[in-house]
């Protein structure tokens, strides 16, 4: 064996994507009374269920797999889908049961609504394709709230609540979301409003029926929810706004007033006990913020690349440079192609995750003594390439070197607070390094 | 190499005849595996079609001018790469033999280190499981045919009895029965160190050990051997129903019986014994937080120093305050 080995090999690449199955699953995930059976191999499904476990610990508990062989797919799933839909019989009671094909199982063309109807299950099923034929995890996403919309009814929108919104296209498949989704509807109830459901993030069954009370939907990640505001639009009637993900104090209060003016039972959301809690938490971070900066200098970074999922990317890339730090240039990496949203002018350059990797590259390759906002994926090109000196922070899946265990949000107030704690601490620890 | 997904085999694609045109198109080597996902078999069918295009295609049988290398044994299989505590121990063992360079196959290799597998002095299957260790030895087998290279026929050392055997096999093979005694008297010195000093905190402690992996994936045989070399009692081996099909339970309890006393059962029997011992051994995480966990690797560690590695990780959970749960990862 030649030499050296060990630095040879030791890089090896943990590049990740998600495809469609996770996406559609991820949806079912955020409905905690849904059930979810993989037609097709283990190694699909646990994929899936790993990517999404830790953000949704119930997920294992009603999750289910055929296990198709290679027999499966020259005879049909039949038999083994059948044992399977008998097991999810005997171990739990969904509500409603999604059944999805891994991309080969697709392709040989069984009649799963037909296999779901002979099985006798207890709860309607929605029965649809998954894999890397549909695309990505968004696509999975968007197909499964599609399907799911379709084919469960909502009250019909006689009686609507004023003042209350559902917040659409958020997903335990997203990191961080479970905190995000808790402090958002913190922040609009402080706004004097009510979050009826967060379809495919909280939600059961028999609460999403009562999505279509709202007076109006709001987009929080256009990739995910966008096409879902446009179909309710369509089939309910429903208004939506879509807007960036709220991440810093301004644009926290900016996304409040911007919802508000849609409402229109409720028009002037900014109140009395949301302004102060952003003037207290300014306040009381400022001594503290100006300390570190005496110490190790101010928040400045010459290169900055911000990569996540689009709405998420962009959001973030709006307050780090409006709020938090200074950037020489800034980058946004979108892991999904461009969302069909205004993009914000701060960011220098804008990359398209999907189709662009040459010079997403370039600008990690480039990234010494910078800041990166991104995924396990950005950081391990840095760790591959021996980037150095880099300020590095997760945003956006897969994440393998931190656990958020204390309940703190990205977004909203609380998520401000938080990422001024968290870009400083990681400044300081680069520098003292450097020392 | 062109790895073909389970798409590819549902719609038929000649990927192979696909590799030839572009070969000739682009000059280069293009190689592709004849198996699609998991139409064709598991993990290690796809490893050895990969690595038998590799050995068609790079590897020559020796010239006159090439002689082959005492010093020289070929790894075959996939440890976590050539710096993982399984490989280093290998390499460590194998030095008992002389051994100075290992070739490793066909992961983790250059084209150039490939080509010089056929000057090997020996081939040594790395598999862990009942199911991968067949395809290991397919490879070893015809690596032997077409360029000469005898393999050892004997999965790799595990747990101390099979360490010894292959000691004694190795030695064997290659004609060097005073090395692997001396390697067999120097291990059992190093591991009755470690059992001296790891497991006083392990006697007197009552154990279950856990299986949701069928026989094809899983053969216990090295985790009966280690509880009886830890001084801990088993009280039982509960079969988890979650993981295994009624067929795999069945196989399982008319197995296990030659390989312990402990009553064997199946998880919904065990509740009592779950709540009265002190710790278990588990091939898989189990929901209950209160219990201390000892999660058994896929592939059982390497020698007397991967023994010790799972001795000392029982040792920590015994020792443990408190009553905290938990799992410790093997």
């Amino acid at each position: 064996m030649g030499k050296p080995p060990k630095t040879e090999w030791d890089n090896a690449c943990t590049q990740v994507g998600a495809c469609a199955l996770t996406g559609a699953v991820g949806f079912f995930a955020g409905i905690p009374d849904a059930a979810v059976v993989v037609n097709g191999p283990l190694w699909c499904s646990f994929y899936a269920r790993r990517h999404l476990e830790r953000q949704c610990p119930s997920l294992a508990e009603r999750f289910f797999c055929s296990q198709a062989d290679n027999e499966a797919v020259v005879y049909g799933t039949e038999a083994c889908l059948t044992e399977t839909l008998r097991l999810v019989r005997t171990q739990c009671v969904p509500a409603v049961l999604l059944i999805i094909n891994n991309c080969s199982v697709g392709l040989i063309g069984d009649d799963l609504a037909g296999i779901a109807r002979q099985a006798d299950l207890p709860c309607p099923a929605i029965c649809m394709d998954g894999g890397g034929l549909i695309g990505g995890f968004w696509d999975g996403y968007r197909a499964a709230a599609k399907a799911y919309f379709s084919q469960m009814p909502l009250a019909k929108r006689t009686l609507i609540e004023p003042g209350s919104v559902n917040l659409l296209g958020m997903s335990v498949g997203y990191y961080n979301a479970e905190n995000d989704r808790r402090e958002l509807q913190r922040i609009l109830a402080l706004a004097g409003y009510r979050t009826l459901t967060c379809p495919g993030a909280d939600n059961t069954v028999r609460e999403l029926t009562d999505l279509s009370r709202a007076e109006l939907n709001v987009v929080v990640h256009e990739e995910l929810g966008g096409e879902l505001a446009r179909q309710l639009k369509a089939d309910y009637d429903m208004p939506y706004v879509s807007l960036l993900p709220p991440y810093g104090i301004k644009d926290t209060l900016s996304w409040v007033n911007l919802i508000g003016a849609r409402l229109q039972s409720r028009p002037c959301p900014v109140t009395d006990l949301l302004r102060q809690e952003a003037e207290r938490r300014h306040r009381e971070v400022r001594t503290a913020v100006a300390d570190m900066e005496r110490i190790w200098g101010d928040l400045w970074f010459e290169q900055a690349v911000v990569a996540a999922p689009g709405s998420v990317a962009m959001g973030l890339a709006r307050a780090l440079r409006r709020e938090w730090a200074d950037i020489g240039a800034l980058t946004v990496v979108a892991h999904d192609a461009l969302p069909a949203i205004t993009l914000p002018q701060q960011a220098d350059r804008i990359l398209d995750g999907t189709g662009d990797s040459k010079a997403i590259q370039e600008c990690l390759s480039n990234l010494a003594g910078g800041l990166l906002l991104g995924s396990g994926s950005e950081m391990a090109f840095l760790r591959q390439h021996r980037v150095t000196g880099t300020v590095c922070r997760n945003i956006a899946l897969p994440v393998y070197d931190e656990i958020i265990l204390d309940g703190w949000p990205f977004m909203g107030l609380r998520g401000a607070t938080r990422w001024l704690e968290n870009l400083l601490n990681g400044f300081a620890a680069e520098r003292r390094k450097g020392e | 190499m062109i790895a073909n997904s389970c798409v590819a085999g549902v719609i038929g694609d000649d990927t192979e005849a696909v590799a030839k045109e572009a070969e000739e198109k682009w000059r280069l080597p293009i190689l592709a595996v004849p198996c699609h996902s998991f139409l064709d078999g598991d993990f290690h069918a796809g490893f050895y079609h990969a690595a038998k295009a590799l050995a068609d295609r790079f590897m020559k049988p020796l010239s006159r001018q090439k002689i082959r290398q005492d010093n020289q044994a070929a790894l075959l299989g996939e440890r976590g790469g050539p710096a993982s505590r399984d490989l280093v121990e290998m390499q460590r063992l194998c030095r008992y033999f002389g051994f100075e360079k290992f070739c490793l196959f066909p992961a983790y290799a250059s084209i150039r280190e490939m080509k010089r597998i056929p000057e090997s002095a020996v081939s040594i299957p790395l598999s862990g499981t009942p199911q991968g260790f067949p395809w290991t030895k397919k490879l070893a087998s015809e690596l032997q045919e077409s360029f000469g290279v005898p393999w050892l026929e004997h999965d790799y050392p595990v747990c101390w009895t099979r360490t010894q055997n292959w000691l004694e096999s190795l030695g064997d093979l290659l004609g060097k029965r005073q090395a692997a005694r001396t390697a067999i008297h120097e291990q059992t010195v190093e591991l009755n160190e470690q059992l001296e000093q790891l497991t006083p905190c392990l006697q007197q402690k009552r154990i279950a050990f856990c299986i949701g992996r069928s026989r094809l994936l899983f053969d216990p045989a090295w985790v009966f051997e280690l509880i009886e070399l830890s001084g801990v009692q088993l009280a039982a081996v509960v079969l988890l129903s979650d993981s295994l099909t009624p067929k795999q339970q069945a196989e399982l309890q008319q197995d296990l019986p030659s390989q312990t006393t402990a009553p064997v059962l199946l998880s919904n029997e065990a509740d009592e014994i779950m709540a009265s011992v002190d710790f278990v051994i588990s091939t898989h995480e189990l929901t209950d937080t209160t219990l201390r966990q000892l999660f058994l690797p896929f592939l059982p560690l390497v020698g007397v120093r991967g023994l010790t590695n799972i001795l000392e990780l029982m040792a920590r959970l015994a020792r443990r305050q408190g009553n905290r749960g938990g799992i410790i990862y093997g």
